[in-house]
């Protein structure tokens, strides 16, 4: 990828325990990151079989300019998600990136499954399949500092790893990532434990000669400039996303106890204000980023009398305080740190969890549920029971807690409730409750997340968008952010990287690209994603929206929806019309558009 | 607190640990040194590992960097910097066969990098054991003092400071410097000399 006109695939075997490797010159127009990870993912799912056969790959790729300019530091990981049996993918920061990057393998394809706990040693001269069993059925935590210690190359390596709740195949299980960051939604956790694979180490050891040492310098320079002296990333260097809290509670956008209310009347004590007043001791950045945007609190508890304490560090934002505190009607900053310490150390996806949590509170409340169920009483803004629900949803300690570790169209299925589990398209919803566009985002969005297209946003454009306006927007914001997740920034830094800063960025490192060419790609991207959605079986349904979200009034109002339907059908109409109309690239007619690849080894 | 207040609360040097300021009187060419005052606000970013290894060391790898961040076990730690600490009559150029490393005025050495042979000899006799070694072109990785990863870090915990040593290094001081060289006629290749920061 760097310095070259190939991708290098690494093809790692678990049940076997063999390794192969491609230099895949016709995927080096899918630039990296998510286009090469999407081509890779087709090629190797297996449609009919179920997402955790031994026989389903896991994709890691490597952005094209990961560690390369500043704040651009994701790895999408693509699998079939154990969680809506479609299209899984997630991103994640950290280290990863950058240890991926000096790995030398720009993708990996995980297939199989092992005969027992295993952990992945991943260099540039190979894999090590090491034993697992030793750090089997230790948290996340604990697994890691264990292996900091048997790994070599501090500082250069990355160390990702799943919890007991991965292990468990619980469907919403995380991977940790160094620390404090996660593959967190759809579940790749489940997956990676379904196939025995307790922890991935990847050894950072090759390096990359810079070609034009000028233009790449002046390049990173600006960009540098740009991010840590202007306004566009100001959000991010304060007090970051937790920042939304107020301001989503003040125009009630922000989903309260189970989104029965759009503002939260203790919204202030878990804001970002307060959290960076009372409990904020540090920031950390994802390595190659100067902003630094994650927030570390210190959890502090007495466990004894007289004054015997403990504390931890706990990362916050502002998915988790919605999705454990306003969510939950919890109110105090140490509830939330309570929570999030206990998805860290299980390995759980901490928005499904506080989502999954406030429907059980509710349904408890509604009786469709009894203690008999629960264990323990589960009430909003009650803490000790959402910790033991917890507890018990990691082991699945019965029949209840082990139909709401599939989630909550497969727990509704068998207990009702369906009319206010706050998922949307099967999968948990984020901490925004906006409008049409923000619910449309989330159901269209090939992930079913808020960070698809940024629905949340569109909806507080003034003057509004009308429908086909909208509509327009999610599609272009959708495929724009396809070919930013092949670069791999963050998108945190959406608003530095536009797209003549992207095209200087890609030319000063030799990776040229016209603005054709990177239309072409985002909207190749978003076909193959279709077509492997369908091929799994999904299908665009507008029941896929709970009947609670169209109750509770949102930032725009209480929305209908018969008007919510009427706009999917428009997004549909429009969409369909554009994959008809995919547009060449001028003077590439080398592009491929599906069939089978020309493989070079 | 506003967000702006928060952005501010960065860049001024009200609280937190003494971060060494230019004293007004400072000459302003007199050379200047590495330090790294502020490591408890650092993020690790590694803005200053990649600065050295692009504009010294030509390479995207933060391995072909002279400043190392590390953690003291993961990220719940403190960062750590590993850098030189521009020793007055360095041991590393001392143990220098080929002259590559002389004594640089203020602390530090310059690097006369055509000359290095690659025999490690200051790698082994750097007391504080932060010189490196390029594999691949057989030459030692080691800070000359330029201050580029001073200048890439956001939070300001590294800083280029007048040494406190420096009075030593003068003519009639505890540690007179040897051998002060005027920049190197071939130091326009890329290759070779690599400048001295200030």
């Amino acid at each position: 990828m760097l310095n070259k006109d190939y991708i290098r695939v690494l093809y790692i075997n678990v049940t076997d325990q063999t390794v192969r490797f491609e230099n895949r010159k016709d995927l080096y127009h899918y630039l990296g990151g998510l286009g090469v990870g999407i081509k890779l993912f087709e090629e190797n799912m297996k449609a009919d079989l179920p997402p955790l056969h031994p026989e389903q790959p896991v994709v890691f790729a490597n952005g094209a300019l990961n560690f390369i300019y500043p704040v651009i530091t994701k790895v999408p990981a693509l699998f079939v998600s154990p969680l809506t049996g479609e299209l899984g993918e997630s991103y994640a920061g950290l280290r990863f990136g950058m240890a991926m990057r000096f790995s030398g393998w720009d993708a990996i394809v995980i297939t199989g499954k092992a005969d027992g706990p295993i952990y992945l040693s991943i260099k540039a001269q190979g894999v090590d399949f090491k034993n697992g069993i030793g750090i089997w059925g230790l948290s996340s935590e604990e697994s890691a500092r264990i292996l900091r210690d048997l790994e070599e190359g501090t500082g250069k390596r990355s160390i990702v790893r799943i919890g007991t709740a991965g292990e468990r195949q619980v469907a919403f299980a995380n991977v940790v990532v160094d620390t404090f960051r996660h593959w967190g939604r759809l579940g790749l956790g489940a997956v990676l434990g379904s196939k025995y694979i307790k922890a991935i180490v990847v050894h950072g050891t090759e390096s990359y000669p810079i070609i034009n040492k000028s233009a790449y310098a002046k390049v990173y320079r600006n960009m540098y400039h740009k991010i840590n002296d202007t306004e566009v990333m100001l959000k991010y260097h304060g007090l970051g996303t937790a920042g939304n809290v107020i301001p989503l509670s003040e125009i009630g956008g922000l989903p309260t106890k189970n989104c029965q209310s759009g503002s939260f009347e203790e919204a202030e004590n878990i804001s970002g204000e307060a959290f960076a007043e009372h409990n904020l001791i540090r920031k950390i950045a994802c390595s190659g980023c100067p902003i630094g945007c994650i927030h570390i609190a210190l959890h502090r508890r007495q466990f004894a009398e007289p004054y015997e304490y403990e504390s931890v560090h706990i990362s916050y934002d502002h998915e988790l305080v919605y999705a454990f505190g306003s969510m939950l009607g919890l109110g105090k900053r140490e509830d939330i740190l309570g929570l999030i310490e206990r998805v860290e150390l299980d390995g759980l996806d901490a928005i499904t969890s506080g989502v999954v949590l406030a429907w059980t509170a509710e349904a408890y409340e509604k009786g469709l549920i009894s203690e008999k169920e629960t264990l323990t009483e589960v009430r909003f803004g009650d803490f000790k029971g959402f910790n033991e629900v917890l507890g018990h949803l990691c082991n699945g300690t019965n029949e209840f807690y082990r139909a709401l570790g599939k989630g909550l169209p497969h727990v509704t299925a068998k207990y009702g409730g369906q009319e206010f589990a706050c998922a949307i398209g099967g999968l948990e919803m984020a901490g925004y409750h906006t409008g049409y566009g923000n619910l449309l985002g989330q159901l269209v969005g090939a992930r079913h997340s808020h960070l698809d297209n940024a629905g949340y946003a569109l909806d507080q454009q003034r003057p509004p968008l009308d429908d086909e306006e909208l509509v327009k927007a999610l599609l272009a914001e959708e495929k724009e952010r396809n070919v930013l997740n092949c670069l791999t920034i963050c998108l945190f830094s959406r608003k530095a990287y536009d797209r003549n800063s992207v095209r200087e960025c890609l030319a000063a490192v030799g990776m040229e690209r016209s603005d054709e060419e990177l239309d072409w790609l985002g909207e190749e991207i978003h076909q193959i994603k279709w077509r492997v959605k369908e091929a799994l079986g999904y299908k665009l349904d507008g029941k896929d929206v709970p009947e609670r979200l169209f109750d509770t009034p949102s930032f725009r109002g209480k929305l209908d929806r018969k008007r919510f339907e009427k706009i999917l059908a428009l997004w549909q109409k429009i969409d369909r019309e554009n994959r008809g109309g995919h547009r060449p690239v001028p003077d590439r007619e080398d592009l491929p558009s599906g069939g089978s690849p020309r493989i070079d080894v | 607190m506003g967000e702006e207040g928060s952005k501010n609360k960065i860049v001024t040097k009200e609280e937190g640990p003494a971060v060494a300021q230019k004293k007004e009187g400072d000459k302003k060419r007199r050379p200047r040194v590495l330090m790294a005052p502020g490591m408890n606000r650092c993020i690790a970013c590694y803005s200053c590992m990649l600065a050295c290894a692009r504009m010294v060391y030509r390479s995207y790898s933060i391995h072909k960097s002279a400043i190392k961040i590390l953690t003291r076990g993961g990220y719940t730690s403190k960062f750590v910097a590993n850098i030189c600490r521009a020793c007055i009559d360095p041991p590393c150029a001392r143990a220098c066969c080929v002259k590559a490393l002389v004594p640089r005025e203020g602390g530090g050495i310059r690097y006369h990098r055509d000359r290095c042979i690659g025999c490690r000899k200051c790698a082994e006799a750097c007391v504080v054991q932060v010189i490196d070694f390029d594999e691949e072109e057989k030459k030692a990785i080691i800070c000359i003092q330029c201050g580029n990863c001073a200048s890439f870090c956001p939070h300001e915990c590294l800083t280029m400071e007048i040494s406190p040593h420096a009075e030593m290094n003068k003519p009639g001081g505890a540690f007179p410097t040897k051998e002060l060289e005027s920049p190197s006629p071939e130091r326009r290749n890329p290759n070779d000399l690599i400048h001295d920061g200030n």
